[in-house]
This record gives structure tokens, sequence and C-alpha cells, in this order.
């Protein structure tokens, strides 16, 4: 019975812990963004991209719970049976994307908030500061790339 | 195909003829004109003047025209915005935006706008004051006594103000109790405030402060009135009825001015570009009697620029190819398929004038990854079909029209990369009813690969992507040693890298069991240990020292781990590719989830459904294009690209507003 619990306890860790850095990340770059949006409306569309860009890590903290919903069949309708051996493994697969989100989340957001400023001073040039901002995200990438390896990688039963 | 070749170009005449030599080629716009002074040797210069030429009779006429532009339009009927980005610009002749330019009466225009602008103040901060003031007396409005009479008396004390509704009954009370022969009026209630007026007699006077301290009570001075405050309402509500009207007639005027608006747009174009061509005049070079110009001009429109300055016969023209020493603006060209992919060169930065240009060969792999990246049947289709629906109803400039046709050709690819995973909006057709179980067979027999199931199998094939990618940029690389006749970059220092990295691939494969035979092993062994010992010992070359060159060879092949490094970036694709189809998959669930309640079932999950896999689309779509971007500007273009070439930016007609043509 245990096991259910630590597996549920990954994949609510992955979702909370990426969450919280996509929601600082988006509110560092949104706060700067609003700055610029009040001498510049029309620029929206340009710094709209910058500041959805620390989003994803939130998305990705999602894809990871709803993987671990998939393997433990939590939508079936049956409560699974799992060792708690197997539950912890679970919640230790969930920490990559976590933590890559986590601190990828905040840290591409002062990377975005630092571009608003390229994108107002050369709006023409803002595409190359989402790519800098996205260099960060990287990291977040694979996170969720070994939790999604290391889920599928695990037996249940 | 590629980079242009440019050649340059000198003209040398009259000044008389000056102005219309620089509109001919203003009109040509296949011209960019440099600073003479910075570009000729000293002892020519020595002989020239440049001049400062002033622009601050254009710039202040531009300045007004911006003015009222943007003043009138806040008279106009609010676009639709699907209506505004089907508005193809006005087509204008320069004949006729002459003839504007000569009748339009700009300064009689200005001081018009400005006059009403002032008028629309004056007549809102008039609103306001009224407004303000009628909700002064609104609460008094049941009082009917004379302001001017409600002051104090030789036997009386008049107080007006309010308190806290809630305490009212209490004050009253109090107010009755304490303070003899008192007459309270309450006159209205308004937002949790009670209006009292309290009149007593002057003996009781510190009585009744005592009590209005007690309370809180808000003091209220009515000053500088006549007549009942009913009749005080009438006549404030009299002038803002006039003020309203008074707004309405001006937003009429301002209304009549919107048949400028289309005049003063093809003015500021034509505007704008004179304060261009007085801009340009500054760059050339001047003595008494003659300018000289320098430019630069693709190698391809030199016929027509001839043609062009032909009817000039007091002129001296000289094309000639560049230097070596000189550094030419850079401008690419590609076949039609290709162009849209020119963004992304751009995007990071246009190759020098001597390089090879880059989106012929990144294009086949950012077409491939982008489609990996969002792997959607459906959403392929609606990328394709929304980017040709926007190229063929809206009128869209050079940049947005760049980024339609490359998201269209993605959009393709990410339909194949859908088919061939079998996601198409992520897995709904599963759930539609078992008399349309065909399209699930159909969809079945087309799948190659399934990421959510067989992700390990997926990372492999976008590993052997980056491999390949990576590979080929090395490759490209040596293309570029042998064609500058670097030979020893060429053999010693590429080549060696080209069989290395596949060397040790093989020596994996053959350890992990998965090759097998004498003679996989022996290519792998021998590949791997001739290249890695051509780098140890020959990429030191330029060392004198026998040390300084193994140290220089070592750390060569220390470059392995950033080529492996490079190639696992790929395995984003995996990522980027399972993210979209698992949040489509959860938008299906939670959709049919809903569909079971009744009534509102159906409505939901369809609301569900769309907003759902746009969000997704557009979420991943950002992801796809930036992700895919990263991997040519960061794992592809480091192996051979260099880089920094200043954008060709002929001197041409530019405008905002209107399409100028010859006739």
């Amino acid at each position: 019975m245990w096991g259910l619990v630590y597996a549920i306890a990954g994949a609510a860790t992955a979702v909370i812990l990426a969450g919280i850095g996509s929601s600082v990340g988006i509110g560092i770059a949104g706060q700067t963004a609003d700055g610029l949006l009040s001498e510049d409306p029309e620029s929206f569309g340009n710094i709209l991209i910058l500041t959805v860009l620390p989003g994803t890590q939130g998305i990705y903290g999602f894809v990871a719970a709803f993987f671990v919903i998939i393997r433990l069949g939590l939508l079936a309708g049956t409560v699974p049976q799992v060792s708690a051996a197997v539950g912890i493994s679970i919640f230790l697969a969930c920490l990559p994307v976590a933590f890559g989100g986590l601190f990828s989340g905040i840290y591409q957001g002062k990377v975005s908030a630092a571009g608003v400023a390229v994108a107002a001073k050369q709006p023409n040039e803002s595409m190359k500061a989402v790519i800098l901002s996205a260099l960060v995200e990287t990291y977040a990438v694979l996170g969720l790339l070994i939790t999604i390896l290391l889920l599928m990688g695990i037996k249940i039963q | 195909m590629a980079v242009n070749k440019f050649k340059k170009i000198e003209v040398l005449g009259f000044q008389s003829i000056q102005e219309e030599v620089l509109n001919t080629l203003q009109k040509l716009g296949k011209v960019q004109i440099v600073n003479t002074q910075e570009n000729l040797p000293p002892t020519t210069t020595e002989l020239m003047e440049q001049r400062e030429i002033d622009t601050k009779e254009v710039d202040i006429k531009l300045q007004q025209i911006s003015y009222i532009i943007n003043f009138i339009k806040k008279f106009e009927k609010k676009q639709g915005f699907i209506e505004s980005l089907r508005q193809a610009p006005e087509i204008i002749t320069f004949e006729k935006l002459n003839k504007i330019a000569e009748c339009f009466d700009l300064s009689a225009t200005y001081h018009q706008c400005q006059e009403l602008e002032s008028q629309f103040n004056t007549v809102h901060s008039e609103e306001t004051k009224v407004q303000t003031e009628i909700k002064f007396w609104q609460p008094w409005s049941s009082l009917g006594i004379n302001i001017k009479d409600l002051k104090d008396t030789t036997y009386c004390t008049i107080v007006a103000g309010t308190v806290e509704a809630e305490i009212e009954e209490a004050f009253v009370q109090q107010m009755e109790e304490a303070v003899p022969e008192i007459d309270i009026n309450v006159t209205s209630h308004q937002k949790n405030l009670s209006y009292v007026l309290l009149i007593c007699l002057n003996t009781n006077k510190e009585k009744l402060w005592d009590i209005l301290k007690h309370h809180e009570f808000q003091e209220i001075k009515f000053q500088g009135k006549e007549g009942t405050p009913e009749e005080i309402l009438t006549h404030l509500k009299s002038r803002l009825q006039s003020l309203k009207n008074q707004a309405t007639t001006l937003q009429q005027k301002g209304q009549g001015l919107l048949t400028k608006k289309e005049q003063g747009q093809a003015l500021y174009d034509h505007y704008s570009n004179l304060q261009h061509k007085k801009k340009i005049s500054s760059h050339l070079g001047y003595t008494r009697q003659t300018f000289s110009m320098l430019g630069w001009l693709r190698a391809k429109d030199e016929k027509r620029v001839q043609d062009g300055l032909r009817k000039f016969t007091e002129i001296d023209i000289a094309i000639k190819d560049p230097e070596n020493d000189e550094t030419p603006p850079v401008a690419i060209t590609n076949s039609k398929i290709v162009s849209p992919f020119e963004l992304v060169t751009k995007l990071y930065g246009l190759p020098h004038y001597k390089e090879l240009d880059p989106t012929p060969l990144l294009a086949p792999f950012f077409f491939l990854f982008f489609g990996v990246c969002l792997t959607d049947a459906g959403y392929g289709i609606i990328l394709s079909l929304g980017c040709f629906l926007s190229l063929h109803y809206f009128y869209l400039k050079e940049g947005p029209k760049k980024l339609m046709q490359l998201l269209f050709l993605c959009g393709i690819s990410t339909f194949f990369c859908g088919v061939f995973t079998g996601s198409w909006f992520g897995d709904i057709i599963n759930y539609l009813p078992s008399s349309m179980g065909f399209l699930k067979n159909i969809k079945n027999s087309l799948i190659l690969l399934d990421p959510i199931k067989d992700p390990i199998t997926f990372l492999i094939f976008a590993l052997i992507l980056g491999f390949i990618q990576v590979w080929f940029g090395v490759f490209v690389q040596m293309y570029k040693d042998l064609q500058a006749k670097e030979m020893q970059d060429a053999f010693l220092s590429r080549l060696p890298w080209l069989v290395l990295l596949p060397g040790i691939i093989l020596l994996m494969l053959v350890k992990g069991n998965i090759l097998h035979g004498a003679l996989w092993a022996g290519v792998a062994k021998w590949s791997s240990l001739l290249s890695s010992g051509t780098l140890l010992l020959f990429e030191g070359r330029s060392h004198k020292n026998i040390f300084g060159r193994l140290g220089t060879g070592m750390l060569a092949l220390y470059g392995i781990v950033g080529y492996y490094a490079d190639m696992l970036s790929y395995c984003r694709l995996l990522a980027l590719g399972l993210a979209t189809a698992v949040i489509a998959n959860v938008v299906n669930q939670m959709a049919f989830l809903t569909v079971k309640i009744p009534y509102v079932g159906i409505p939901a999950m369809a609301a569900i459904l769309i907003g759902g896999h746009i969000f997704n689309l557009a979420i991943n779509l950002l992801g796809s294009f930036v992700h895919t971007s990263r991997l040519q500007f960061i794992e592809f273009f480091t192996k051979f690209f260099e880089g920094g070439g200043k954008a060709f930016n002929p001197f041409a007609i530019q405008t905002k507003y209107v399409h100028i043509e010859e006739k």
C-alpha cells in the first residue's frame, strides 16, 4: 500500500516543483515585460514569446506525472498493487524533472526578463533573446527525458 | 544559390544633376551607398569635403504628419483584426504622390488637428468638473433650502456633513438627548454614508461639536452657489448635456478629417523617403562643382543600374570587382523552396562575404527536426492550412511572409512525422465509435514507431539524426578547407574526425555485441586507432616543441567529448515529441470524460478539445521552433560556420503605409 503513496508523492513532486519553477520564472519575466508594455504596448507579440518560455517546465512536470499515472494504471479504475521499493523508485525517477524544472524555470525567467530589454531596444532582434533563453531550458528537457526513461524502465509488478 | 557576388560602383558628376541621380537610384533600389570619406584613400578624400545636410525641415514635417495620422486614427471605426490583416496598402504612383505633396496644406491641417485636440481636452476637463459637482450636490437634492441662507445666524448654528450610515441611529438618538431644541435632517444615504443637516442654538454649540467629534462627523461646507440644491443640480445637468453636445459636434468634426488620413499616410511615406535621401546625401563627397558617390551593388544588377543611369550624360560611372581587403555587404539568394529557411540563417547572422551560405545545408535538417518535435498529423494539417490561408488571404510584409512559408513547410513534415508515429490530435481516433473503426486500422497500419510505447527506439532515432548532422557539419568544414586550398587542415584536422566519429560508434556496437564478425571488429578498431593517432600526432603541427605538439594533440582528442555531447543534445527531439503527444492525449481524455454529463456534455467536450489542442499546438510550436533553431546554431553551425556579414541594405523607396509604383 505504501508503494502507491510514494509513487503518487513522486508524481505530485514533479508537478509541484516544476510548476513552482515555471510560475516564478514567468513571474520574473512578466513583471519586466509589463514595464516595457507600459511604454510600448505594440511590442506585445514579441515579449509574449519571451514571457511564456519559462512556462514549459511546468508542462514537463505535468507530462512526467502523467507518465506515472499511465504506468500505474491509475485511470483504469482499479487500485494498483505497488511494492514500497517500486514506489520509492518511481518517486526518485520523478526528481530529475522536478528539480531540473524548478531551477531552470527560475533562471530561464531571469534570462527572459533580460531579453525583454533586447526586445525594447532592438525589436527586430528579439528572436535572438528567445534562443538564448531557450538554452536554459535544455536542462529541464534533459531532466524530463531521464525521468521518462526511468519510469519506462521500472518494472511495476 | 548562395552568397551574392557584389561589385563596387563609383559615380562622379556635376552637382546640378545630383538630385536626379539620387532619385533614380532610390527608385531602382539596387545600390547601397556608403560613406565616401571612410571608404576612399586619404589622397582622394583630401580633395573633397563632406557636407552636413540639414534635415530639420523634413523632420518637423514628418513629426507633424505622424501627429495628424495618430490624431485622425482616434475617430476611425475600429477595424476587426482579420479585416486589418486583409487590407492591402494603397497603390500610388510617383506622379500622384508628388501632386498630393504639392496640394496638401500640411501646416493648416496640423493646426486644425491641434486646435481640435485642445477643444476636446477643454470639453473633457469641463465635463469631469461638472460631473464631480453633480456628485457633490446629489445627496442634498431633497433639501429644499436656498444654499445662500444656510449660514449661522445670530442665534443659530448650522452644520452639514456625513456620518457612517451604521451609526446614524445612535448618532441621532444621542444628539436629541444631549442637545435640546435641535433640528436634525437626514437628507439621504449614499455608499454607507448618511448626509445630515443640523440646526441648533448657539448656546448649545459646544455640546453639539462634542458629539459630532465623537461620531467622526465629516463637515461639508457649501460655498459659492445660490438656489436650492435641486435648482443647482438642474443647472449642472443642463450644463453637462450641452458639454456632451459639444463633444459630439467635435467628434463629427474629427470624423470629417478622416478623408485626409489616406493622403496623410501617403505624405508620410513621401517625406520619410525624402529624409532618407537627404541623409544619404551627407555620405557623398563634394568639390565645388561635383559630387562623388561610392556604393555596392549585386553583380547581377550591374546592367540594370547602368541602364538606369544611362540618361545622364555628364556623369562618370565605374563598376569594379571588390579588392581583396574590402568587405562588401552580404545578401543571400536561394531557390524558392529553400528561401523560407533564410529566416533561420538571418536569425543567427549572415555569413561573411567569402563564406558559403548555410541555408541550403540546414534546410533539410530544420524541416525534419521541426516535424519530429511536433509529431502530430492533425497539428501538421492545421499548421500548413493556417499558413496557406494566411498567405493567400492576408496582406503580409516580407518578414511575416517568410515565416508563414517556413511554417507551411514545417507543417508538412509535422504531418508525416505524425502519420508515422500514429498521432492524430493525440489519440483522438481511438475514441471514435466502433462504426468508424476502419480509421483506426488505417492509422495503425501507417505507424512505424510509437514514441509513447517505445521511447528507447525513438531516442536512438533522435541520436542518429544528431550524429548525421554533427558529422555533416565537420564534412562541410572539410569541404570549405579544400575550397580554400588548406590541404593540411582538410586531411589532418577534419578527415580524421570524419573517420573517428563513426569509428567509435562502431567500436561500441562491436563491444556491445550488436555487430558481429571479425570484419566489423577490424574496421572499428583500425579506423578509430588510425584517426585518433593522426589527430594526436598532427593536430599540434604548428608547434616546434614535441611536447607542445603532443599536448595540443591530446587536447584535440579531448574534443571527442564535445562532439558526443552535441549528439546527445538531439535527445531533445524525443522529449519535445513526447510532450506534444502526451498533452494531446490528456486533452482528449479530459474531453471524453465530460461527454457523459447530460445537456452540457457535448459542448463541454468540444470546448475542451478545441481550447486544449490550440493551447498544445501553440506552446509546442514555440518549443519546436526554438529548439530546432538551437540545434542548428549551437550543434551544427559551430562545426563550420563563421558568420559576421553585414546585411545588404540598398538605398531604396521604403514605405510604411502605401505602396509606390512607377506607373
